[in-house]
């Protein structure tokens, strides 16, 4: 590093890093470095663009390519900001759009089933130029977050650390690149919502949260306890009321113009094949009637229902179908603490986020690409103290990728546009049945372990950061 | 240009044509074949072996035109009546390896549920209704279904069924189908 730095301040232009410069001041002299892991992750990212995908891209895609083509919505457990990002990709990329791929995916006409359909779609002849251009917002926001670590973290070393972090993160590179999923995006605007909070700009990161809860309804979370923590610099009535009605309006301007999106946009028939075995797949109109996984109702309110309450962890208390749900019951500790705790400093508040997420991902149902919401604050974390969290994050690493294992289809699916008969490949669950391992069992014991390292890491930061004591001068003063 | 702007530009060119180069070698070097199906059992004609059926006060009728079924059906219809073309003899081949039913399909409205039921046995208890489906438009749709999903299996099959379910109250309603065949799966 020393060398580095000397001969970064030898370079004429080491002395002018402009304000608006890609490279911040505070990391201006290990520019050459950024520059050169920028341009390896850069070009690793390049490489996995187009050669692999998982189905849950080409269902995301299709949502896409349904408003870009036929201009109408098709309803989902998603936001309807999803297909828009989706489309104005395609509508931005459309001279080259491969039209085999897109009429497949648009068709009314042509139905597969759900087993078959990305089988099918990733078979298609120009597939990859189609699944590259899919890729190409997570490649711009996957850099900006890299990018935005840099500024988010003021010692110099530590930003350099957390910028190569992020740029080899597998977990990242596997989500984004290899699956397809489009999770990057909102942890980058929770990311970027943290960098406004450090700059004491209110509305910047509330709205900023807001994007990041138009994306993944999940982004909502979080808030009312930024809020919170806002209200809490201003001591009169009339400031605070006046600055929880302008943030409660950028905190849900993304929202409501998605959704006002959504009502002026004509509706898609996707129509549901209500015979289908498995109602998690029976999605579309049967008649007149919307089913999202089986169920009649709002598909946006049937997935947050879902994905909160039926992914979680849950206890029966008896009487009438009265039940404990365990992800309200640690987003209820997380807003108590955010009463509790006088100050809130931007450290402060970006370690309770991460012992929130953690706590979720700990103790309650394991999405792989969710995950992704909470590397750039495990980064974080690692970047600041480098000695002590280390090497519990390079065992989350692998532990992931086992857990991908839940999904048979996971690691091998994802090969189908180079191999497509890698869709046939055995998977993990028939590699562990032939060293006579029970599948869940088995993988269960990895869920434990992973949950067990996600504790750990809740604990340190507990007891090292004390996230919950108040500050020693505001309790006497008080 | 100083030699540092070259430099900048060079990268910049790097950056975007590196990317376009790439993906143009890809799409020579990688096969381009997808996937296609090889049929098993197949009925173009619809002309032998299909009865008709319903459940329902109904004025129901079947007939086959140019390769077309069609599943008709008028009166005081009512939400549930049923009307299907059954086809019970000659259905002989591996239910494992052509597990795909491919058919088209075409309905009056979306008021009208397009009906498959494949029947492994004589018995009720064996008969699987696999498809079940409304379409908002009057044009032909292309059915794929994945038989093994509904555990179906086996060297032959006891009967098939391709009619339609009403499914709010009306005057009158069709099914059309048309190319219906068995197939197994090929992936190259």
């Amino acid at each position: 590093m020393p060398s580095e730095i000397q001969n970064a301040k030898d370079s004429p232009a080491a002395s002018k890093p402009s304000r608006f410069n890609i490279i911040p001041r505070n990391v201006w002299l290990y520019k050459t470095t950024i520059i050169k892991w920028g341009l390896v992750g850069y070009f690793i990212r390049i490489a996995m663009m187009p050669l692999f995908a998982h189905a849950d891209l080409i269902l995301n895609a299709r949502m896409g390519a349904i408003l870009y083509q036929n201009h109408q919505l098709l309803l989902s457990t998603y936001p309807p900001t999803v297909p828009l990002i989706f489309g104005s990709v395609y509508a931005l990329f459309s001279p080259v759009l491969p039209a085999s791929v897109l009429s497949g995916l648009t068709s009314n006409t042509s139905f597969l089933p759900t087993s078959l359909f990305s089988l099918y779609q990733l078979s298609q002849p120009d597939v990859m130029i189609f699944i590259f251009v899919s890729k190409i917002p997570y490649l711009v926001i996957d850099l900006a977050l890299a990018l935005l670590l840099l500024r988010i973290i003021d010692d110099e070393k530590k930003a350099l650390l957390a910028f190569k972090l992020w740029i080899a993160n597998p977990i990242a590179i596997f989500v984004s690149y290899a699956m397809g999923q489009f999770d990057i995006i909102p942890a980058f605007f929770l990311v970027l919502a943290l960098y406004f909070f450090k700059e004491r700009k209110e509305l910047s990161s509330i709205a900023s949260l807001g994007v990041c809860a138009a994306v993944k309804i999940f982004g909502l979370l979080f808030v009312p306890p930024m809020i919170l923590i806002y209200l809490k610099e201003h001591t009169s009535l009339k400031s605070r009321a006046k600055r929880l009605s302008l943030m409660l309006i950028a905190g849900f301007l993304p929202l409501i113009i998605s959704q006002i999106f959504a009502f002026l946009t004509p509706v898609y028939y996707e129509s549901a094949n209500t015979a289908w075995p498995y109602k998690s797949e029976v999605n579309g109109f049967f008649g007149k009637t919307f089913l999202s996984r089986g169920e009649q109702g709002n598909p946006l309110t049937l997935g947050l229902f879902h994905y909160a309450l039926d992914y979680s962890i849950s206890v029966s208390l008896g009487g009438n179908s009265e039940t404990l749900y365990f992800l309200p019951l640690v987003y209820g500790l997380f807003l108590l603490g955010i009463f509790y705790v006088k100050s809130w400093s931007f450290s402060r508040f970006w370690k309770f986020s991460l012992v929130f997420l953690l706590t979720y991902y700990a103790l309650a149902f394991f999405h792989s690409q969710w995950f992704v919401l909470v590397l750039p604050l495990l980064v974080l974390l690692v970047a600041e103290d480098y000695h002590r969290y280390f090497k519990l994050y390079l065992l989350l690493i692998p532990l992931f990728f086992i857990l991908a294992w839940y999904w048979n289809d996971f690691l091998v699916s994802v090969f189908v546009p180079i191999v497509h008969g890698a869709y046939f490949w055995p998977g993990p669950h028939n590699l562990l049945n032939y060293f006579g391992l029970p599948v869940y069992p088995t993988l269960s014991i990895f869920r434990s372990i992973f949950s067990s390292l996600c504790i750990i890491f809740i604990l340190l930061i507990l007891r090292i950061d004390r996230l919950f004591l108040r500050d020693r001068n505001q309790t006497k003063s008080s | 240009m100083t030699r540092k702007r070259l430099n900048v530009v060079m990268l910049i060119l790097a950056i975007i044509l590196i990317p376009v180069a790439y993906l143009a070698i890809l799409n020579i070097v990688i096969p381009k074949d997808g996937t296609r199906f090889l049929i098993g059992w197949e009925d173009n004609t619809f002309q032998t072996e299909w009865t008709l059926a319903y459940l329902g006060p109904v004025n129901a009728s079947m007939s086959s035109e140019s390769g077309v079924l069609k599943v008709f059906g008028d009166g005081d219809l009512k939400e549930g009546n049923l009307v299907t073309a059954q086809r019970t003899s000659d259905l002989e081949f591996d239910l494992n390896k052509y597990k795909y039913i491919n058919v088209s399909i075409m309905t009056s409205g979306f008021d009208t549920a397009a009906r498959i039921v494949i029947w492994t046995e004589s018995n009720p208890d064996y008969a699987y209704t696999v498809l079940l489906k409304t379409y908002n438009d009057t044009n032909w749709h292309t059915e794929i279904i994945d038989l093994s999903y509904f555990g179906i299996d086996g060297s032959s099959l006891f009967m098939i069924e391709l009619g339609w379910m009403q499914l709010y109250d009306g005057s009158s309603s069709t099914a059309f189908y048309r190319q219906l065949s068995f197939s197994s799966l090929e992936v190259t």
